[in-house]
């Protein structure tokens, strides 16, 4: 009827159909860091893929890297099997990884003629703590995951006073969530859990709660001097009853703490002198790499690591 | 010379006014279309991704499972039920509180209070509606929490209950100003007649003025439940956001607005994790919709009886 209102119709059209493309856009999760504004084809450039876990801690280290040095690094997660994978189809030149790798990644790379290295750039760690009014110190990593999975759901069963158990835990969508599940639970997660929006939450629910436990990476317990923060206990951890009780905060026994595993990175053969591998390597390891580490959330390499490092680095 | 100058040139005057109004009447029917093609993009919007849930997701498990677990160990559980408890439980706990607290004050402010009171509790009533709802949060999580904790004996305060009472501080300015809007709307005659009659002035508000308002302050209710069910920031801080669907007013809770909001972050685009977060969204757009008409159609019915 009217030329005017067709137009707007139509262009509203249009508009409604365009917010509905924005929608579609399928990518992973990938932290790219162009260390030039111009990208060169003849500068090298760096491929490393892997972990979730470890992404925002390799991205950060590519991040700062990349602000004194040449070279294009890219970061992108999918899983630590997709990253081994990638560095032995040769798609990758690093993978991310949150364990070991496995025998039969190692026979497939040796099929293929060459034999990984290994490097720890980083540890992840969980202290486990209490209120200060509860009387227990001493956990075993068992009774720690049958409180997280539900099976204990009352202190006086490990122990404590005749008190239910308030559980604190992380959202689904952490890596420290999806840590603790598997390398302390090894099941689901009580439903009656509390999910909390970060670390910072948890500690602050635990001060609040003396039936609460909790778990938060171990540089949220820790002031500027290392002294354990006001307000809670930290666990000590038993691997399991026959063992040893190691404190988190006891710099000296953390290599064998249990509940933490090494941060690893495959690399498919011994970087070259002077390439950008070696050289963003030796950065990760670096004080200045080590100092992200702790940014990030995770804890430093020991004396050991370092060793293991030299070795088959050269 | 002059008057025949005139006379040409109005019936061209007057040609040209009736197209600007026509202009102008059609421009303003082009910007109300655009609510209907927001309404209609939203919802394509959330579709397209959301149904794509179902290839992988039971219809069963999605709406009547209570488990509600993305990133399980031995696999994933994509139960909304429990969700939906948890918002069905805030939004209902927030409005059985502040419809009382709401409407009685609409009730003082319009009828009762003198007009110095009366100016400067709208005015603090109104900059309550401005506060941001992650400031509401924030006293809910540092102040309300620890209080009705002690209050009740619990170990936690983060459940339900607060999150309700959060959200009633949040509906109480819509309510008291759009019932307070509605009372004053009344006639002046109604109160002059029932006085006259005989009535005191809580048997004139009682018998008079809430019958004759009832069709507004049902729309103030709902009004404020739609903003109940949406609210998310608040919701999230207070809320507890356990798994497990709540069984009783001090239990945490999970409403599915604190669920989208927390998850969507870190969440792989495409993966089913994703879509059925946007499920999660068109349930909600749907639940609302469906609301919303059935809404209408009370306050159309309530005029319809109540017309005066």
């Amino acid at each position: 009827m009217n030329k005017n209102l067709i137009i707007t119709v139509l262009l509203l059209g249009a508009l409604s159909l365009a917010l509905v493309g924005c929608g579609a856009n399928p990518t992973g999760n990938v932290v790219a860091t162009p260390t030039a504004q111009q990208q060169d084809n003849s500068k090298e450039s760096l491929e490393i893929k892997g972990s979730d876990t470890l992404l925002q801690l390799v991205a950060n280290m590519a991040e700062t890297y990349g602000k004194n040095h040449e070279g294009h690094i890219t970061v992108t997660g999918g899983g630590s099997g997709t990253g081994i994978a990638a560095v032995l189809n040769g798609e990758a030149d690093v993978a991310d990884s949150s364990r070991a790798i496995k025998q039969k990644e190692i026979d497939k790379a040796q099929e293929l003629g060459y034999t990984p290295v290994e490097v720890i750039v980083g540890r992840d760690m969980l202290s486990v703590i209490t209120h200060p009014d509860n009387p227990i110190e001493v956990l075993t990593k068992d009774q720690i995951g049958a409180i997280f999975k539900g099976e204990i759901t009352n202190w006086k069963d490990v122990g404590g006073e005749d008190e239910e158990i308030t559980l604190y835990g992380r959202q689904s969508t952490s890596g420290t969530y999806a840590f603790f599940m598997e390398f302390v639970l090894e099941a689901d997660y009580s439903p009656k859990m509390r999910n909390m929006e970060g670390n910072s939450a948890i500690l602050e629910a635990v001060r609040q709660d003396p039936t609460g436990i909790g778990y938060v990476g171990l540089g949220y317990v820790k002031d500027k001097e290392g002294n354990q923060v006001e307000g809670i206990t930290v666990l000590s951890v038993k691997e399991n009853e026959g063992s040893t009780a190691i404190n988190p905060l006891n710099k000296a026994t953390l290599g064998n703490y249990p509940i933490g595993r090494p941060l690893f990175q495959y690399l498919k053969e011994k970087p070259a002198p002077g390439s950008l591998l070696e050289s963003f390597i030796q950065f990760e390891l670096s004080d200045a790499g080590q100092a992200i580490v702790e940014e990030t959330g995770f804890v430093t390499i020991t004396e050991a690591d370092k060793a293991a490092n030299n070795a088959v680095l050269g | 010379m002059q008057y025949s100058d005139k006379k040409s040139t109005s019936p061209l005057r007057r040609l040209q006014r009736n197209s600007k109004d026509e202009i102008i009447r059609k421009g303003l029917f082009a910007v109300s279309l655009i609510a209907i093609f927001l309404l209609a993009g939203i919802f394509f919007f959330l579709l397209k991704t959301g149904v794509f849930a179902f290839s992988e997701i039971g219809w069963k498990e999605f709406f009547f499972s209570t488990n509600w677990n993305p990133v399980g160990y031995s696999g994933a559980a994509w139960g909304v039920l429990g969700l939906l408890v948890g918002t069905v439980l805030v939004t209902g706990m927030a409005l059985l509180i502040a419809a009382p607290l709401g409407i009685g004050a609409a009730i003082y402010l319009s009828e009762l209070a003198p007009p110095k009171i009366r100016y400067t509790l709208k005015t603090a009533i109104e900059f309550i509606a401005s506060i941001p709802s992650v400031v509401l949060g924030l006293i809910g999580l540092l102040f309300l929490s620890p209080l009705f904790a002690k209050l009740f004996g619990l170990t936690n305060g983060l459940n339900a209950f607060t999150a309700s009472v959060v959200v009633t501080i949040m509906l109480l300015p819509t309510i008291i100003s759009i019932s307070e809007d509605v009372l004053r709307s009344l006639p002046q005659q109604f109160r002059e007649a029932s006085i006259g009659a005989g009535a005191t002035k809580w048997q004139m508000i009682r018998t008079v003025l809430l019958k004759a308002a009832r069709p507004g302050l049902i729309a103030a209710l709902l009004l404020a439940m739609g903003r109940a069910i949406g609210e998310t920031m608040a919701v999230l801080m207070v809320a507890g956001n356990a798994r497990a669907m709540p069984l009783s007013i001090f239990d945490p809770a999970r409403p599915m607005t604190a669920t989208i909001a927390i998850e969507i972050k870190e969440v792989v685009q495409g993966s089913v994790h994703y879509q059925a977060l946007f499920a999660i969204g068109l349930y909600l757009f749907l639940l609302t919709f469906l609301f919303n008409v059935v809404a209408e159609h009370i306050i159309k019915k309530q005029k319809e009886r109540y017309s005066w």
